[in-house]
């Protein structure tokens, strides 16, 4: 495969902003994830949890809140007061409307969609009705004391829960007055001056009231009689998020310690109707607070200040134990964030709200607001590949100004694309780990491309987790493509045979050992580097130069703030 | 006397007490526990044995109250029975022979008449649990042959085994699954802790389970120290489990109180652990229990819990985690260094105990007298820690002084040796520390010898050492300048030519001190410490020695290691005799010239008795057990035997005891072990077991204060106090085993008030006189008591005054006794 001169590059500052919302949209199966920076991004859960579309965000739109409403409709409440709908086709923002009630700490949408309900910081709550392209302001609900910190609609649409500040306030959506108001106790034992802040409600069909508060515990509460009725205390810290589940069989709740709870619903036992919630297993998948849950039908999903998006599978939940069933961590955007101009060796390094310029060897920035889309421009300047977000890739010629030719559909999103220097030739990298290769001239598929899908790829190699965010070449050998993801760089030499599922697909380093009849033997297109991880940008200078940018996770935590200190036993 | 039954080896006490989970009776009132062969059954509130259940052939291995009738006692044992006991008054109902050997007994009320065992498959290692038809049959003995299968290769511990759910599923737990039977569905779910996550912490086995007595719920002991609450398992996708985490190490055992409220959890940490609610927020902790917590069981009542130990303990604990009794048997937890000896004050048996202390065991009452701490030191429970280990003790001077030596050694060349002295204080009625030396020797100390002649004026001890000599030890008065302390110091340094000295024993009247140097026994005048003659066998090193005694003080008998037993003749300086015989344990009796002598053979070990002055044995048992022994003694009896015949002649003072390597305690007996064993108080009070509800309180009291009454209209009368032997309430004080006492502020009042003259009650009367007169009318259910409230108002009315006691008749007098023992409690109570 020849060596390389590397430039490893690990001074890309680039720190992921934490998760503040995650939402859940069950009929699209995607999921809208927002950042501490305003950031907004769509998930398709059914493509490999592929990072579809992206908002970028703003400093003055700090998101506190993010729901979907009826008919795919996304909207988001932030600190500065305003509502903002999302365009999630021309992806930009539809519109944002200030509420008048102060910063907005939660908002909810009606179990039908047609209503919106958002509560501020001077202790209202305030009901919108989404008409086709607008929201429009209703009416106030009563007003309360403080901050309304949290929203949950009874399924029927009849009640609200809302969660202040010591206490839990559950309205009638009719009247808008307060049935009950529910107080919560400071501490779980003892007493605390400490206010008792409730970060999460539910409401769930049969009139329980669940409110998750910053004491660390989890009450279940009577909304009927406005009676506590079940408290768990899980943790020491803040409870700072609650999800549940469609069925209402399972609640999920996550910690400022970084834990995320499940509680299920389980019958007492097996021949009695009677069921209660049980605390199950915790999972401690982050380090930092986990400001958000979601519940998707098969999987708990967990976002915070770590910046890492998991996504838990249940395994009762999941069918077939195949790759699905294993947990995903998602850490970096599923885009390049990094352009290198390989002349003049340059890297253009993208960060949420401004762009770096580096030359290599010295240390020269500039910077511009700038936002970007999927292109490939083949090298000689004739051939455009352009991708919009609904998976097709149509070529345009530059030279005639027109639409050349359309890749055949696929069902999934692409991650990467880029034009082969001479030959023309159009690879394209699909979010469930899909290669092709499309010849632009002949307006079809090459043969080599049609070889391995008649062969299909080697099951390692589909299982991979982060989507392929860059394809080069390499000016000399044009039977190579080199592509990476974040946790792997890969040279596909086309003129050796594939693997199949019984060949070593990573194998090991250099063999200097072995004879080169083993080494030609076992010798196939892949040829796989898992030195650099995780990887952000990789691509060739020159014929013998590589530039590799790195982003170790360490030095990430190493700047986000310190986690909450806990005692490890034998420490 | 019993004559000439043979003479046969047997078990005596100090058999496990931890070996199961203890059983509460369903009043909490007793507890019962395995112990070898027997089932005992201890009082919860004395902690004294108050039955013993004997009848099984061997080890019982499991025992449960018979679910449908809570007076009787299920046991099945190694031998193939399950025994059905009345324990209260300790009769054996039924016995149901199954024939295979029962591992563990399981029964609940749901089941009627079957009950679960668990059997050894023919593979090694693989049990089942199978359930045991127990037909009805009015007879004595019957065979319980139906047998079927319910779970197939689980774990022989019954830890690992529980019943749910009123019965309806039993919940198996080995290496990493956990499989659960349902009765009614016929279907088994098992479970299995993932094996990706096995390689990562290898080390989360099951060790136990529990199940909650209301709720689906099994909750499970891992070997991580993790306790997994299991819920769903109905379901085989659906199922969940909660984790608990607060041990470190293993969890030993599991038990749900009655209600299941809460969870109890011990381990190696010697913590009792409740979790309340299954919340791992809210947990309670008994700490320092001293030992490894083994088993955890709760009363029916749920008012009592009980844990068993690894130092062979069980500690009653009430509710609200304080222990309340502590019932102790003979520890075996550590290996046994220091050998059996006996106190000579106690005449209890002394050995190692808890790691670094000496045990004082008495061998009549299996039960553990007291515990002497010489170490002194905190014990860290942790594994590859190198320990102080004590390592020889002896008695001088009739009790009144103790040595023992400890030692530590990390490596090669770091040795701690310490010996400390300790004399008796009569004040205390305890051992006090008088001496401590820092390394009295170079080298490990392999023999401590105290002169124990009757005139010797000065106590004198002797140790031998590897480093080539032996110190003589002697007690002086210098230690301060005002010559009150005493202490000990060296008098005297001797060795032989830079051999090892491997032994060293006082000859009887102490004139002698012999010492062995390897193959070499050197003897010295005790008067002047000048070596008076050797003895060479060239048979190899000597491993035991000692002097005859009484007739045969001239002879001084050595063991070889090359298996020679040689006896010197110190009158002629020669050797007598010589016998090839490999020798382990050479015990004189104290009280004759007898020696034992153990020796091991290719087959077990074989006991010689013999005197020193004739090569001919006495006495010889082959085979007297199958493993090595390792330790013996001789006890001198309370009540001399008289045997007649010859070969037991030797049994005649003293009795034998030995310790094998597995540490049973084993004994020489003519006796059946019914006789052995003396008779406890057989009749227990039947009220007693009767439970103490809050309707027995009101209606006792209602009588007690009625009789009071009626008996204190007659004590008006009595001016006199009646000889004290006669006052009822002493007597019966008296007379009355002390475990079936009440508690002692109890008897104060009844004791008190007894003597009290009848001037003082007078005052104290009148209030209940006015409330009672009323319910007096509803409640003269039994004639007896009609009649005598008709006669006490005879009395009264008769107002003959004082000389009325000289005619009282004697059924009066009895009666008037009878009233004499009901408690005048009540009235510190208005």
């Amino acid at each position: 495969m020849g060596e390389f001169k590397v430039h490893r590059v690990r001074f890309f500052n680039y720190v992921p902003s934490g998760i503040r919302c995650v939402a859940y949209n069950n009929q699209s199966n995607r999921l809208a994830v927002s950042r501490t920076d305003g950031t907004v991004e769509i998930y398709n859960l059914s493509a490999n949890y592929f990072q579809e579309k992206f908002f970028p965000g703003h400093e003055s739109r700090a998101t506190e809140a993010l729901c979907w409403a009826k008919g795919q409709r996304l909207f988001s409440a932030g600190l500065n007061g305003e509502i903002i709908e999302y365009d999630l086709q021309a992806l930009n923002i539809k519109y944002s409307m200030d509420a008048f009630g102060g910063p907005i700490w939660s908002m909810a949408a009606s179990p039908t969609g047609s209503q919106l309900l958002v509560g501020c910081e001077d202790g209202s709550v305030k009901l919108f009705q989404i008409i086709p392209d607008k929201i429009q302001f209703e009416r106030n609900f009563d007003r309360q004391k403080s901050r309304v910190l949290s929203l949950s609609w009874h399924p029927s649409g009849t009640h609200i829960a809302a969660g202040s500040i010591d206490y839990i306030s559950v309205f009638d959506v009719k009247s808008g007055s307060t049935i009950h108001k529910m107080l919560v106790d400071r501490q779980y034992m003892g007493v605390s001056k400490r206010k008792c802040i409730i970060w999460g409600v539910a409401f769930l069909s049969d009139g329980t009231v669940v409110s998750v508060d910053s004491a660390g515990k989890v009450q279940f509460w009577d909304s009927a009689t406005g009676t506590l009725m079940k408290s768990h205390l899980i943790a020491n810290a803040d409870v700072q998020s609650i999800a549940v589940s469609d069925q209402e069989d399972s609640i999920v709740v996550g910690t400022a310690e970084g834990t995320v709870f499940h509680f299920q619903l389980v019958s007492v036992t097996s021949n009695s109707s009677e069921k209660q919630w049980v605390r199950t297993k915790p999972f401690q998948h982050h380090t930092h607070d986990v400001r958000t849950v979601a519940h998707s039908p098969t999987a708990l999903i967990s976002g915070g200040t770590d910046t890492h998006l998991v996504i838990r599978p249940l395994m009762e939940k999941v069918e077939v134990k195949n790759y699905d069933a294993a947990l995903r961590k998602i850490t970096f955007p599923h885009r390049r964030l990094i352009s290198c101009s390989k002349k003049k060796q340059l890297l253009l390094f993208q960060f949420s709200h401004h762009l770096d310029l580096w030359r290599l060897g010295s240390t020269v920035a500039t910077g511009t607001v700038e936002s970007m889309c999927l292109l490939a421009v083949s090298p000689d300047g004739s051939w455009l590949a352009a991708s919009g977000t609904s998976a097709g890739v149509h070529v345009y010629s530059l030279k005639r100004l027109k639409l050349h030719c359309t890749v055949p559909a696929y069902n999934f999103p692409v991650t990467a694309m880029a034009i082969a220097p001479n030959t023309n030739n159009l690879v394209i990298a699909h979010s469930d780990q899909q290669v092709f290769e499309y010849s632009i001239p002949d307006k079809q598929y090459t043969e080599w491309s049609r070889t391995v899908q008649k062969q299909g790829f080697h099951h390692l190699w589909l299982q991979r987790d982060t989507p392929i965010t860059h394809i080069s070449f390499h000016p000399k050998r044009p039977m190579h493509i080199l592509l990476h993801d974040a946790y792997m760089f890969c040279i596909i030499d086309k003129s050796l045979p594939l693997p199949n599922d019984k060949t070593l697909l990573y194998n090991p380093l250099p063999p200097t050992n072995e004879s080169d009849v083993i080494r030609r033997r076992t010798a196939h297109a892949f040829k796989i580097s898992k030195i650099y991880k995780p990887l952000l940008f990789m691509d060739l200078l020159d014929e013998r130069t590589l530039v590799a940018v790195e982003r170790p996770l360490d030095d990430i935590i190493a700047q986000l703030p310190p986690p909450i200190k806990k005692k490890k036993f034998g420490t | 006397m019993v004559e000439e039954e043979s003479v046969r080896v047997v078990r005596c006490g100090g058999s496990e007490l931890n070996f199961r989970r203890a059983v509460f009776s369903a009043d909490s009132k007793y507890i019962f526990c395995v112990s070898g062969d027997f089932v005992k059954v201890y009082s919860t509130a004395t902690e004294e044995c108050v039955h013993i259940l004997q009848g099984h052939r061997n080890l019982v291995t499991g025992i449960q109250l018979n679910p449908n009738n809570h007076l009787q006692l299920y046991s099945c044992s190694f031998d193939g029975t399950i025994k059905l006991w009345d324990y209260i008054d300790g009769i054996l109902i039924k016995t149901f022979i199954v024939g295979h050997k029962l591992h563990a007994f399981f029964a609940h009320a749901h089941a009627e008449d079957s009950v679960f065992v668990i059997i050894k498959k023919e593979k090694p290692d693989a049990f089942q649990l199978v359930s045991v038809k127990l037909p009805k049959s009015t007879s004595q003995e019957i065979e319980a042959e139906e047998l079927s299968l319910v779970l197939d290769y689980i774990n022989q511990s019954p830890k690992c085994i529980a019943f749910g759910n009123e019965g309806e599923y039993v919940a198996a737990v080995r290496d990493f699954y956990l499989s659960v039977y349902f009765f009614k569905k016929k279907k088994t779910s098992r479970f299995t802790l993932s094996s990706s996550r096995n390689r990562k912490h290898a080390k989360n086995n099951f060790t136990c389970v529990a199940c909650h007595p209301k709720e689906d719920c099994i909750a499970t002991g891992h070997e991580d120290g993790k306790i997994r609450l299991w819920r769903n398992f109905d379901d085989d996708k659906k199922y969940t489990y909660t984790c608990l985490h607060w041990h470190h190490d293993m969890v030993m055992d599991l038990a749900f109180s009655v209600t299941g409220t809460s969870l109890l959890s011990g381990g190696r940490e010697s913590v009792l652990v409740e979790w309340r609610d299954a919340a791992e927020k809210n947990k309670e902790f008994l700490p320092r229990l001293g030992a490894t917590i083994e088993h955890i069981s709760v009363s029916p009542a749920g008012d009592l819990f009980c844990t068993s130990h690894s130092d062979n303990k069980i500690i009653v604990i009430h509710r609200n985690l304080e222990a309340s009794a502590v019932i102790q048997g003979l520890v075996k937890d550590s290996s046994i260094l220091t050998g059996l000896m006996i106190d000579p004050r106690t005449k209890a048996l002394v050995l190692n105990g808890k790691p670094g202390h000496l045990q004082f065991y008495s061998l009549q009452s299996d039960k553990q007298l007291y515990n002497l701490d010489i170490v002194q030191q905190e014990y860290i429970n942790d594994y590859g820690l190198i320990q102080i280990e004590l390592t020889k003790a002896a008695f001088g001077c009739h009790g009144n002084w103790l040595a023992t030596v400890e030692q530590r050694q990390e490596k090669k060349t770091e040795l701690e040796l310490q010996m400390k002295l300790w004399t008796y204080s009569k004040k205390t009625q305890g051992f006090i520390l008088n001496t401590k030396v820092n390394m009295p020797h170079e080298d490990h100390i392999t023999a401590l010898c105290f002169c124990n002649a009757e005139n010797s004026e000065n106590p004198t001890l002797v140790t031998a050492s590897r480093d080539g000599h032996f110190k003589v030890w002697i007690l002086t008065d210098d230690s301060d300048i005002y010559k009150k302390a005493v202490g000990w110091t060296c008098d005297f340094v001797g060795s032989y030519h830079k051999y090892q000295a491997t032994n060293c024993c006082f000859s009887e009247d102490g004139s002698l001190l012999a010492v062995s140097f390897e193959e070499i026994v050197t003897i010295w005048d005790s008067e002047t410490w000048e070596l008076k003659c050797t003895f060479c066998q060239r048979a190899g090193n000597i491993r035991h020695l000692c002097f005859g005694r009484l007739t045969c003080s001239k002879y001084l008998l050595g063991a070889t290691e090359n298996g020679i037993l040689c006896c010197w003749n110190l009158l002629s300086c020669a050797l007598e005799w010589s016998a090839k015989l490999n020798i382990r344990v050479m015990e004189p009796d104290p009280n004759s010239e007898n020696v034992a002598a153990v020796s091991k053979s290719s087959v077990g070990s074989d006991l010689f008795v013999f005197k020193p002055s004739e090569p001919r044995p006495l006495y010889i048992q082959k085979n007297i057990c199958r493993e090595e022994v390792q330790w013996g003694v001789f006890v001198p009896r309370d009540v001399p035997e008289s045997f007649t015949s010859e070969a037991y002649q030797w049994l005649n003072r003293s009795q034998f005891y030995f310790l094998t390597k597995s540490q049973s305690l084993l004994t020489f007996s003519t006796k059946s072990p019914e006789e052995k064993l003396t008779p406890t108080s057989k009749q227990l009070l039947a009220e007693e077991s009767l439970p103490t509800t809050p309707f027995y309180f009101i209606l006792g009291k209602h009588r007690q204060q009625q009789d009071e009454k009626s008996n204190e209209t007659l004590e008006n009368e009595l001016v006199q106090l009646p000889l004290t032997e006669n006052i009822p309430a002493i007597s019966e004080l008296l007379h009355t085993p002390a475990h079936v006492l009440p508690s002692a502020s109890f008897l104060c009042s009844m004791f008190v008030s007894s003597l009290l003259l009848s001037k003082e009650t007078k005052s104290a009367e009148e209030i209940p006189d006015d409330i009672d007169m009323e319910e007096e009318k509803e409640s003269h259910s039994s004639g007896e008591e009609n009649d005598f409230t008709e006669k006490v108002e005879d009395i009264n009315n008769a107002d003959l005054g004082e000389d009325i006691v000289q005619q009282l008749s004697k059924s009066e007098e009895k009666e008037l006794r009878k009233f004499r023992k009901i408690d005048y409690s009540w009235i510190t109570a208005l």
